[in-house]
């Protein structure tokens, strides 16, 4: 089914846009929560609670373009919440370090909650990337969109862990940079 | 309020960004090497699982059974049937209910057991024939059944739907609870059932089959339609085996933490040989099998259903039986037993009595005071 058509269903608040978004996008959604909280349960729980999200947000919302984007949004806002809230699932530490790994990227003295929302900093994010090459952008994505590890991005990529570790390094200091051109300096 | 970071900004990134990243990237050289020594991972397995999924299943099915079997009666009744086993592992202290429900006061008037003498209430008559054919159903069996006697049914006042581990050694339902706070020196017709884990009773063939094996199959009856539901979800994943949690999978990518691989494989085990072959996933046997499994789901169900119960009662011609003539009859306490009770013993006991029956496996044994048929009311100490 296309996404113009599930989003019309949740528009219609039509129960089946649910079942119908399940079919299609489930398996992937439980897979990403899965990655993030590496615990089953719980990433089904993740999934569950991405539909229901979705049905209160459409509408307003109407992600036609990129419907699975949206709903991958949410289930990793809902994941790393609960790997937050839920320190027996042990992947909280992973988030304190990809939470430090990336506040580096700030300019000193600054924080993301000061510096503006959440959402124009991811815009601020999508404008770095896209001068980056492809590869670079997939890295950087999948450590911290998808909080893969940097062996998993390796073996993804076929490229040497060192590389990825290396990349990603320089991909932070230069969106440091970035953000420091874009008027983000303290 | 929660604290923005950084972190919650990536998830802000635009759309196509996060799609690409989600399908760009997969190992696009895949040598020969890799492709045989995904196969042979794969065998490994399937194999492993064909191992070892049995006794997990074993051991799992059986708590599962035993819940759906306590479900099957009414909420009292089943109640007086208690797991035996779980409860033995979380027993509670001496009058500690085990049950929200708010009891506050003991059985009050009781009924008077007309002519059972203790004579005729030892042993009458047990014909032990695994062969025989009127079993008990699910509305005949031990808790609405009135043995010859007279006597028997268990009560299902509320007080029923609570257990007490009486002195620390057996669980002991409400209603025979009070009235052996009331006069232990009492002698009271008890209601003693007998649920043991079946799944983990292989010395006992009927059939062919053991009962374990029965329990078991009776088990995945009821699972297969569900296992086959989630296939659906995920066969088109799990047909490129090691590649799943190793390189991603077309179109997307999507790759999968390889304990989560592994969880699937032995969760769906044969399953995976039937729908999944040479690498292609038969999704349209797979629907078609559905639609038959939905269609004659509940005989199928019934049939294992039934066939488990067949051989449980089996089970019980043999073994309680040699409980009554065996400890029991030793211990010179009146007791009876039929095929039409099955699973429940009845006893003439005190209090003292009771807390000394030479029963093994006393966990699996739960008690009650049984009621007349004609009255419904509860035995009475005072007849004795």
């Amino acid at each position: 089914m296309e996404d113009e058509t599930l989003i019309r269903l949740f528009l219609e608040r039509k129960e089946d846009a649910v079942l119908r978004t399940a079919e299609k996008y489930g398996r992937r959604l439980r897979s990403l929560a899965y990655g993030i909280t590496k615990d089953r349960q719980t990433a089904e729980e993740c999934e569950n609670d991405t539909y229901l999200e979705a049905w209160n947000r459409i509408p307003p919302a109407e992600p036609k373009n990129y419907f699975y984007a949206f709903l991958a949004r949410i289930v990793r806002g809902i994941s790393i919440d609960r790997c937050r809230a839920q320190a027996s699932l042990k992947r909280s530490a992973l988030i304190v370090e990809l939470t430090e790994e990336l506040d580096s990227c700030l300019p000193a003295g600054e924080t993301a909650e000061e510096l503006l929302d959440a959402k124009l900093l991811g815009e601020a994010v999508s404008r770095f990337l896209r001068t980056q090459t492809a590869e670079k952008q997939v890295i950087f994505l999948r450590r911290y969109f998808y909080l893969d590890s940097v062996k998993e991005i390796s073996g993804r990529l076929s490229i040497g862990e060192s590389k990825v570790k290396m990349v990603l390094s320089r991909l932070r200091r230069d969106l440091r940079e970035y953000l420091e051109k874009e008027g983000y300096t303290p | 309020m929660k604290k923005t970071t950084f972190l919650d900004g990536i998830g802000y990134v635009d759309g196509d960004l996060i799609e690409k990243a989600e399908s760009d990237g997969k190992r696009s050289r895949r040598n020969i090497l890799l492709r045989w020594g995904s196969l042979a991972a794969c065998l490994c397995l399937i194999t492993g699982a064909a191992i070892f999924i049995p006794s997990g299943l074993r051991r799992a099915g059986d708590d599962v059974i035993a819940e759906e079997r306590a479900e099957d009666k009414g909420a009292l009744t089943s109640a007086f049937q208690a797991e035996a086993p779980a409860e033995a592992e979380e027993m509670p202290e001496e009058g500690i209910i085990t049950q929200e429900i708010n009891v506050t006061q003991p059985p009050t008037e009781t009924a008077d057991i007309a002519g059972v003498e203790a004579d005729e209430a030892i042993v009458p008559d047990i014909d032990v024939d695994i062969e025989h054919e009127d079993l008990p159903t699910d509305e005949t069996r031990t808790d609405n059944v009135v043995p010859s006697t007279g006597v028997g049914i268990p009560s299902s006042d509320v007080e029923d739907a609570i257990t007490f581990f009486w002195r620390m050694k057996l669980n002991v339902r409400g209603s025979l609870y009070w009235a052996l706070e009331k006069d232990p020196d009492a002698v009271y017709t008890v209601a003693a059932v007998y649920r043991p884990v079946t799944s983990e009773i292989t010395d006992f063939v009927f059939e062919g089959k053991t009962l374990a094996d029965w329990a078991i199959a009776s088990y995945d009856a009821k699972l297969l339609p569900d296992k086959m539901m989630q296939l659906l979800k995920c066969g088109d994943v799990l047909k490129y085996g090691t590649m799943v949690y190793e390189t991603g999978v077309p179109p997307y990518g999507e790759k999968w933490d390889r304990n989560l691989y592994e969880e699937q494989v032995a969760f769906f085990g044969d399953l995976l040989d039937r729908y999944i072959v040479d690498g292609e996933f038969l999704e349209a046997k797979l629907k078609e099998d559905i639609e038959a499994v939905k269609d004659g789901t509940s005989a199928v169900m019934a049939e294992a259903d039934e066939q488990y119960r067949r051989a449980f009662n089996a089970y019980l011609c043999t073994y309680m039986p040699g409980v009554v003539n065996g400890p029991l009859l030793a211990y010179g306490v009146p007791c009876w037993w039929s095929e039409d009770t099955s699973n429940t013993i009845f006893l003439e006991v005190n209090a003292e009595q009771l807390e000394n029956l030479p029963l093994d496996n006393i966990g699996y044994w739960s008690f009650g005071l049984a009621v007349s048929e004609n009255t419904g009311g509860q035995s009475d100490p005072a007849d004795d």
